[in-house]
């Protein structure tokens, strides 16, 4: 993999995302992706404890280049993140209503969508992202899951810090990607 | 994950962390205080078997793995299995990897005439378990 590739389709992928938040919200809204590490596998040096609670938002990404996109964001920044997405309080953060989920999953739509159309127009090859589907749990049992669904020989993937403005304060996130080795040197 | 440990030694205490869709299987052989822990991620390998080594991410092989090494420290039958995990973190996904997990660990302990004794599945949680040698108990951590 190449991390300078990764690296610069940060800075678009932002601005997409930011514009399209700031619609979503009709609000000005700042997303920042910061950084890209290459990681061996999608297990290596998680940015969560594998027992720490987390909401996930996992999108199966097709065509050229197959893998996976899984947003993170710790379980205490969650409700000042729907709060802001939504305008309504949040009442149990530990039992998202069903449009509370969704607003998370346009979130990750948003970002993971963005970031997927900056790679395929760097790549020049036709990346899509799939259906967003959400999850709240053990950070490890969704990483799980994610790596169940990838070919056996994904292993590399790419971490990547995910900065979002909320009224209060910028709260963190992370996308990991991950794609099949293979396809990834074809390109 | 994909991994299978086996031990004779009566105080180790085997354990797996943050199980989502994977499948923990714990093999206990009371006579003899020895067991072997598999942590398995899918039901069954698409294609052919390579080079005669069993590849522990799969169910089948990994409890045919689990047997041999059981086997190798002395265990010559009368085991018990505990299974734990097969959770599905994404309800959404149309392909149910965890259930399909439960499934076929519940049909090859059955082939091999081995009970399960105790089980914490499915749901769409997840499960961290540790796994005693000296009493055979499995204690499965869940997080709300």
């Amino acid at each position: 993999m190449n991390l300078a590739t990764f690296l610069s389709i940060n800075a678009p992928a932002a601005a997409a995302a930011s514009e399209a938040l700031a619609k979503l919200t009709r609000r000005s809204a700042s997303v920042k992706l910061l950084n890209a590490k290459l990681l061996s596998s999608m297990g290596d040096h998680p940015p969560f404890d594998r027992e720490e609670i987390v909401s996930g938002v996992y999108l199966p990404i097709t065509g050229g280049l197959p893998g996976a996109a899984l947003l993170c964001f710790q379980e205490e920044k969650v409700s000042p993140l729907i709060e802001m997405l939504r305008k309504t309080k949040v009442e149990n953060p530990s039992r998202l209503t069903e449009l509370e989920e969704s607003a998370l999953k346009e979130l990750g739509n948003i970002i993971c969508g963005n970031y997927v159309t900056a790679l395929s127009n760097a790549l020049r090859v036709r990346i899509l992202p799939g259906v967003p589907h959400f999850t709240r749990a053990m950070f490890g049992s969704m990483l799980e899951e994610v790596v169940a669904r990838l070919p056996p020989d994904a292993r590399g993937a790419v971490l990547v810090d995910v900065e979002i403005d909320l009224p209060s304060e910028a709260m963190l996130g992370y996308l990991l990607l991950c794609f099949e080795p293979e396809r990834l040197i074809d390109v | 994950m994909s991994e299978v440990f086996a031990t004779a030694d009566a105080r180790e205490v085997l354990t797996a962390v943050g199980v989502g869709s994977c499948l923990i299987i714990a093999l206990y052989d009371p006579r003899l205080r020895i067991g072997a822990l598999a942590h398995a991620v899918l039901p069954v390998r698409n294609g052919a078997a390579g080079g005669g080594k069993h590849d522990t991410r799969y169910i089948d092989e990994a409890i045919d793995e689990m047997l041999e090494q059981l086997a190798a420290l002395g265990s010559r039958g009368g085991l018990e299995a505990k299974i734990v995990g097969g959770a599905n973190m994404f309800p959404g996904l149309k392909e149910d990897i965890g259930s399909e997990n439960i499934s076929r660990a519940r049909r090859k302990l059955n082939a091999t005439g081995i009970p399960i004794v105790g089980e914490s599945v499915g749901g769409a949680i997840g499960r961290s378990v540790e796994f005693s040698l000296n009493t055979g108990s499995v204690t499965v951590k869940i997080k709300f």
